[in-house]
């Protein structure tokens, strides 16, 4: 009786640590290539995702920056330029249908994003995104949604789009600048070291990327992790924060997948094997160990 | 005594079992880990938000979509970011057109991994809810698009001895 209760509750401590360790990853959110900026169709897209329930990150992404006439925007994946303050209105749309859609408890974290691919990605456009999360977090304020909305940032900075660096950290300088609110790094570790790999991160070095991604004061990782090599690549990255910079391991928030855009089946991980991948990998060494909050995966469909 | 060591024992190895332990050649952590007073600092900063003066109502419902009367990108242009990684592709040139109502653009490039030439073509419904998106092999080295009319493609490759190409939309 004795042996058999010590073998049930041995199997018990077993079970309770295979599931702390196992986390289960959280419900992911939809992100989205953007086609357009009208705003009934983001209205519907916030509200779709508030009469789920659901809480997370959502990364609106406008493409590449571009500008037009002295006017700043972005070249969108309808081939468009579409301004700033047309990417705000379209923005705003999407935080009406969430609030008026949503029961009362769901948190969103409503992120505009760019990339740094292209030829004008520069400190004037960080600074003129900076500038639109702003206006984005007023609106937000003035209509009464602050219990359960946050504009933030993003940009979905490529080692391999911008080898020189320079105009990638200008463009987080000019955000940085322009704004306190969070700007989110949901790009890649291009070329960067992991196992077995010994890479510069196309010319950045880790410590570039380290800045873009968390050095910089407004600067938070949710990583494109689409198969295993990416995650061990920030797995990387984390380490070499926690032992050569001076702020330590990364912050990761979550994890950005591309199951729904790709369509590549078993070759692309789905949303709980991204999260899972990087959670594990991060848990497994006490230097880089952090509890990852959101996952969200990215879908072409508008 | 005997059995609390037992369990301890199991317990850790449950735990033991979440490393990876793949990481040989990992950097060296002879300077120990920075304190975490800054990643807590930092972390809280995230929450920052707008101050709530006050909640607004809220009227739940969608809003019925009029027609889009965007006008879609039509021609070849040389540059745009592929809604792709760039990890994944090298993007030439790409190409816009409506058929059959629908929108659609094909960028052209090649693979990183394999360096052959492809064609990435997303198709989207016309009020951009559905799309269909499909890669296809087209040359062993990277391609552009050197024309297009009526659904058919000329493509060329950036090689030493420039090949066209063609290729017809699968519409």
């Amino acid at each position: 009786m004795q042996r058999a209760f010590l073998a049930l509750a041995a199997a018990g401590a077993i079970a309770a640590s295979a599931q702390a360790c196992a986390q289960a990853a959280p419900a992911a959110t939809t992100s989205r290539y953007m086609a357009t900026v009208n705003r009934t169709t983001l209205y519907n897209e916030g509200c779709s995702m508030g009469s789920a329930a659901l809480s997370g990150v959502v990364v609106l992404d406008f493409g590449e920056p571009y500008t037009s006439n002295g006017t700043q925007g972005t070249y969108d994946y309808g081939s468009a330029f579409v301004s700033d303050s047309s990417i705000i209105n379209a923005a705003e749309g999407f935080l009406d249908g969430f609030w008026n859609c949503s029961p009362a408890s769901p948190q969103l974290r409503l992120v505009i994003g760019t990339s740094n691919y292209g030829s004008q990605v520069s400190n004037a456009a960080g600074s003129a995104w900076g500038s639109a999360v702003n206006s984005l977090n007023n609106y937000i304020s003035s209509k009464g949604y602050g219990s359960q909305e946050f504009a933030r940032g993003g940009i979905d900075a490529e080692p391999g789009w911008d080898t020189e660096f320079s105009r990638t950290s200008s463009w987080v300088d000019g955000y940085n600048a322009a704004t306190s609110y969070p700007l989110y790094d949901y790009g890649s570790a291009d070329a960067c070291p992991y196992s077995g790999y010994s890479g510069n991160c196309d010319g950045w070095g880790q410590h570039g990327l380290w800045y873009i991604s968390w050095g910089n004061h407004d600067g938070y990782p949710l990583p494109e992790i689409y198969q295993w090599s990416m995650a061990d690549q920030w797995y990387y990255e984390s380490v070499y924060s926690s032992t050569s910079e001076s702020n330590g391991r990364l912050g990761f928030l979550g994890t950005m997948t591309q199951y729904a855009a790709c369509g590549c089946g078993s070759s692309t991980y789905s949303p709980s094997q991204g999260f899972n991948t990087l959670q594990n990998l991060l848990n497994g060494d006490s230097r880089t160990s952090y509890t990852m909050s959101y996952s969200t995966d990215i879908t072409w469909a508008n | 005594m005997r059995k609390f060591t037992i369990l301890t024992a199991l317990s850790l190895l449950a735990l033991t079992a979440c490393g990876h332990g793949g990481h040989n050649a990992l950097p060296s952590s002879a300077g120990g880990t920075m304190p975490d007073t800054y990643l807590h600092q930092k972390m809280a900063a995230e929450q920052q938000r707008v101050p709530s003066t006050f909640v607004a109502p809220k009227h739940p419902g969608y809003i019925a979509e009029t027609p889009s009367t965007q006008v879609w990108a039509s021609g070849i242009t040389q540059a745009g970011e592929a809604p792709v990684p760039g990890g994944m592709f090298d993007i030439t040139n790409q190409y816009n057109t409506t058929m059959n109502g629908r929108h659609v653009t094909v960028y052209a490039g090649s693979l990183k991994t394999t360096g052959a030439g492809i064609l990435l073509v997303v198709t989207r419904s016309a009020d951009l809810h559905t799309v269909n998106a499909q890669t296809y092999t087209v040359a062993s080295g990277p391609v552009r698009i050197q024309s297009a009319a009526d659904g058919q493609l000329q493509l060329q490759t950036l090689g030493a001895a420039h090949q066209n190409v063609p290729f017809r939309l699968p519409m």
